[in-house]
């Protein structure tokens, strides 16, 4: 039995037994684990706050039988943000799993300890919150060696800088010759704009990653090359933004009461 | 080597197995203790689950487990009906009724937002509440009490945003420190929440 100390963030929790908690943990040294918490459903317990979802926490584990279990802790930061609306909560969960997909088998590497940190701080923070999970996926790709090609032709390798077409068989652009266009298989027209906002996310520091203003043209053609791209890479379906897709429909103007 | 046991015993320790918390050893321990007793006693089990499954059903009020319809709070003449409580589980109702303050009604969501799930609104009785503030406008005050989760936090905020501008008082359940916790095992968090909803004495 060893004892480990680690910072980590709640990328899942799942009820176990009757009080404990299996927490999937995104660690800074140790890449994505599984950790036991016991007793952390209790009121009382001093794991509790340590198995939140999306926390950011310094852990201290025991390693035994090739398993990990929280033994002690402090939280850092709770990002409550998160709450304040289904669709921060569903774009942070969204990008947990595929970060959770992507990371699983991967060896530790402190990249992408960082970029969910960055990612889940802009989340809980701004008022994009699915378009910043959906762009948190590319670069999440990128950093994983997925990344698009989106500065010259993948066929002839014309450098392109006007709008262009995305070729998901070449995995990267296609410029206007019919040559390069025939060969392209499935593919989706990316504006300027949107090819100027995916190449700022390829390249710019976790601490710029996010500093960008958009139209609602641009964020609707992104986010449509986003899930293609994602669905493309990742061979996965993700339907948790579909929860959004579907709102809440129900006339409420029964409800309002006489203030009289 | 795996054991082996009879078909029926195999079954027994199947089914007892997809009980939560209940592990393969736990569920083997299970069916030999429930085989040993002898059949009044065994039958008398099998008799309570049957039962319970084909005689509990949810409110029509409040979506609470119940054997008659409307369930024994919903009927009561002595509870104040301009309050209803929101809870997540049939379970957190039997804690709060322990709270013996607490004379309003209930309604029962029977689970929380959580997209990790896949549940969305329209997979609690969330339809159902709005259903009941339409029907009964003699409800003026809706407490929120869902467990202090992200999940549960967002599903009341979410719940507070639909009924923000009708006239609805929306409460939640304020959060501090436990009765007999140490102040100083209580996280930041949770010390932040108590502070910001201190009490003048």
């Amino acid at each position: 039995m060893s004892k480990i100390s680690d910072k980590g963030f709640v990328m899942a929790s799942f009820p176990y037994r009757d009080r404990d908690r299996m927490l999937h943990i995104l660690t800074r040294d140790h890449g994505l684990i599984s950790a036991g918490a016991r007793g952390a459903c209790s009121v009382k317990s001093k794991l509790r706050p340590l198995s939140n979802l999306f926390s950011l926490c310094n852990y201290e584990f025991f390693y035994h039988k090739e398993r990990f279990y929280v033994d002690d802790g402090e939280v850092i930061e709770a990002f409550l943000g998160i709450s304040e609306s289904i669709e921060h909560l569903t774009a942070a969960s969204f990008a947990s799993e595929v970060f959770r997909d992507l990371t699983r088998n991967s060896p530790p590497d402190q990249k992408y300890f960082d970029l969910w940190a960055y990612t889940l701080y802009e989340i809980s923070q701004s008022e994009r919150p699915v378009l910043l999970s959906r762009l948190s996926t590319l670069r999440l790709l990128a950093e994983a060696g997925y990344a698009p090609q989106l500065e010259r032709c993948g066929s002839c390798q014309r450098p392109i800088s006007s709008d262009a077409t995305f070729s998901f068989q070449t995995s990267g652009l296609v410029c206007g010759s019919r040559a390069c266009e025939s060969a392209s298989g499935d593919s989706i027209r990316l504006s300027e704009g949107t090819l100027a906002l995916l190449r700022h996310v390829l390249t710019a520091p976790f601490n710029r990653l996010y500093r960008f203003t958009v139209t609602a043209d641009v964020e609707k053609n992104a986010s449509q090359f986003l899930d293609l791209y994602l669905c493309e890479k990742m061979e996965k379906d993700y339907k948790m933004l579909d929860l959004l897709e579907h709102p809440f429909d129900m006339d409420l103007s029964g409800l309002k009461r006489n203030c009289d | 080597m795996a054991m082996r046991f009879s078909p029926a015993i195999t079954r027994l320790i199947a089914e007892l197995n997809k009980l939560p918390g209940i592990g393969a050893k736990t569920a083997q321990r299970l069916a030999f203790h429930i085989l040993a007793q002898d059949n009044e006693q065994a039958l008398a089990l099998a008799d309570a689950i049957r039962d319970a499954k084909q005689d509990v059903t949810l409110c029509s009020e409040c979506c609470n487990l119940t054997e008659d319809d409307p369930c024994d709070i919903c009927r009561s003449q002595n509870r104040d009906r301009s309050v209803v409580c929101v809870v997540e589980n049939p379970r957190d109702v039997s804690v709060m009724e322990r709270v013996q303050n607490f004379d309003g009604l209930y309604h029962v969501l029977h689970g929380a937002i959580s997209p990790m799930e896949d549940i969305g609104p329209e997979d609690i009785k969330l339809r159902e509440l709005l259903q009941r503030l339409q029907q009964h406008q003699e409800i003026e005050e809706i407490i929120l009490a869902m467990n202090p989760s992200i999940e549960g936090e967002a599903t009341a905020l979410y719940i507070a945003r639909l009924l923000h501008k009708t006239g609805i008082k929306t409460t939640q359940l304020s959060h501090g420190i436990p009765m007999g916790a140490d102040l100083e095992y209580a996280d930041a968090e949770t010390l932040s929440r108590a502070l910001k909803n201190r009490q003048e004495l």
